[in-house]
């Protein structure tokens, strides 16, 4: 689940040749479903009309209140009659948080890593350069679930395994632009006037490759809000009484037949928001147009 | 191609391999002691150090790594507790399946997601370049276990016309193929667009034009080969991106392959099935990326002068 077009192998980003003009209603319909979404999800507490586990058992496995369900059940009640829309607002909330913290947890570490191996080189830069062959050699997914099998399920090694997703594409951006920022004057002037290599990277040079840096995050996000929502789909991520938008689609699979809404609701939520995300950071890269091509 | 390019890259596989193998290792030993999993609480500390000798955790550190490295070459990754086989025989009788799914999803890949990309790069900012772009970033954002969802719903609820699980027959298969493929070929027709692209504005390509030259038979033998340096190495990280899939794609279908295997092997915590699947999926990765090295090298003979790797 992983996207990994925009670089060759030996790590340098080949240019999708032209940058698109996307509408700009698109946009705005990206935007503004992001700003919902991550407003229900903060707002959960007060927008949601139930507790995301208050169950009734009188009213289970029925259809939105528009398809003639029950009145006040907009997106109808799963197999133990707890109202889905409810549900889909606070899922949001934990698969938003844990997918931010994921991304939050690689590019730190990733970014990191880009700094140690420009600075240093040499050695560094062979010790970055193995761990990447090392990611790229198992398939993530299998990487994650030994993972958690080895261990045990818990949400911070959960978190970590999401940040874990993508850590290598930061690496090598920022060693690349920090690489790059190291041959131009300001650096160069820094460094005669005596100050410590990590007040000049963190004052001066962060900030120049903050702009590219976003932009990576932005395109990384969706692929860690799959891979969040597939590990909960399997029953291995987050673990109920939690939620989230994945492990909803994954109990609702098995009332596929009499109860399409408990898992078409939180599945098409999933999809707006990554594809929301996606064009959004797309339209972010034509923008700024920060990424270095080659 | 140089012999030193292939003694270099097949250097580095075997190195990758042992990382591998000495990653499992450590985190095995992280995860706790292996005895105490196996064995019930209330074990007596006699028994407990009796199965402690007789596996050789008693040993040194590194005597035990050697014994793990030595296991691990002889095939041996221990037992399967739910049938009482060895954990290899447990994975390798699922391959085949997964195979099969594999190279349909991946033909299913090729098939729609080079001619789309191809089209959308001829026919760049018209109406098909625009479907095409819409197509791969849509289908880059459903996520797979939904779509599959969505197929079971069409196709085996309503029209009724495919099995919704099981393996039996070549029905079977359609769905998810179908599922795995399209969300490659959406990857695939995106990198393949922008590859040929950069080839279009190539100055030879405008010779070729000017020379007047039928607009397919220049796409085909002058175009498509320079285009297919990049999109070969995409599919050394298609064949990762297959197993990865394999995982949901092969639970939502109950298709009897390694994928599934996977999950229920982690949801019992079946560490020698588990780790099993994790040395022969990571085979299985550096042998395709020492695949993609050669032909790499192979269509184009620049590269085999230089080893790659990032700090050069």
């Amino acid at each position: 689940m992983k996207e990994q077009a925009a670089t060759d192998p030996i790590g340098r980003r080949t240019t999708f040749a032209s940058t698109r003009r996307l509408p700009s209603l698109v946009i705005a319909g990206a935007i503004s479903f992001l700003l919902v979404a991550v407003m229900s999800g903060a707002l959960a507490d007060i927008l949601a009309p139930q507790g995301y586990n208050d169950q009734n058992l009188l009213i289970r496995l029925k259809p939105p209140s528009f398809l003639g369900g029950p009145h006040g059940y907009y997106f109808g009640t799963d197999e133990l009659g707890r109202d889905v829309f409810s549900r889909v607002l606070f899922s949001l909330r934990f698969s938003l948080l844990i997918a931010v913290t994921g991304t939050l947890v690689g590019a730190g570490f990733g970014t990191l890593l880009g700094f140690l191996a420009a600075h240093f080189q040499g050695l560094w830069e062979d010790i970055l350069s193995a761990l990447v062959d090392f990611q790229a050699s198992i398939p993530f997914m299998i990487f994650a679930l030994a993972a958690l099998a080895f261990f045990g399920n818990s949400i911070f090694l959960f978190v970590i395994l999401l940040g874990l997703y993508g850590w290598e594409v930061y690496a090598r951006l920022v060693r690349g632009l920090v690489l790059s920022a190291k041959e131009l004057g300001y650096v160069e002037a820094l460094r005669n006037l005596g100050f410590h290599p990590i007040r000049i990277y963190s004052r001066h040079v962060l900030p120049n490759i903050g702009g590219a840096l976003l932009v990576q995050i932005t395109l990384n996000f969706p692929g860690i809000i799959l891979l969040e929502s597939g590990l909960s789909f399997l029953g291995l991520g987050i673990q109920p009484p939690l939620t989230s938008l994945g492990l909803m689609i994954g109990s609702g699979r098995e009332f596929m037949t009499t109860a399409w809404w408990t898992a078409v609701a939180p599945g098409t939520v999933i999809f707006l928001t990554a594809l929301s995300v996606t064009l959004v950071g797309d339209w972010f890269r034509d923008r700024l147009d920060a990424m270095p091509s080659n | 191609m140089s012999a030193r390019f292939l003694i270099v890259r097949t250097l580095r596989a075997l190195l990758t391999l042992i990382l591998v193998v000495t990653f499992v290792f450590l985190m095995l030993r992280l995860a706790g002691d292996p005895i105490k999993m196996l064995l019930p609480e209330d074990t007596p500390a006699s028994v407990v150090e009796q199965y402690r000798a007789r596996w050789g955790m008693d040993a040194p550190i590194y005597v035990q790594y050697i014994r793990y490295v030595a296991s691990v070459l002889h095939g041996d990754f221990g037992m399967s507790f739910r049938d009482g086989r060895p954990a290899l025989q447990a994975v390798t009788e699922r391959i085949p399946a997964t195979l099969t799914l594999g190279f349909a999803g991946l033909a299913v890949a090729l098939l729609v997601g080079l001619p789309a990309g191809i089209a959308a790069a001829v026919m760049r900012n018209s109406i098909v370049d625009r479907s095409v772009i819409s197509f791969a970033v849509v289908g880059h954002s459903v996520p797979t276990f939904f779509f599959g969802i969505l197929l079971i719903m069409l196709f085996s609820m309503s029209l009724r016309w495919l099995p919704s699980s099981g393996s039996a027959t070549w029905a079977h298969l359609v769905m998810p193929a179908l599922t795995i493929g399209l969300w490659n070929a959406a990857t695939l027709a995106r990198f393949t667009r922008a590859s040929m692209l950069d080839v279009l504005s190539q100055a030879y390509m405008k010779t070729v034009l000017a020379n007047g030259l039928p607009s397919s038979w220049r796409i085909l033998r002058y175009a498509l080969p320079n285009a297919a340096i990049p999109i070969v190495t995409m599919l050394g990280l298609i064949v990762g991106q297959l197993l990865s899939g394999a995982v949901i794609v092969e639970t939502v279908f109950a298709w009897p392959g390694i994928g599934r295997l996977t999950v229920t092997a982690v949801a019992g915590r079946e560490v020698a099935v588990v780790q099993t699947i994790v040395f022969l999926s990571a085979l299985a990765m550096v042998m395709a990326n020492l695949l993609v090295d050669l032909i790499y090298g192979w269509l184009d003979p620049r590269i085999g002068s230089k080893t790659g790797g990032m700090s050069r």
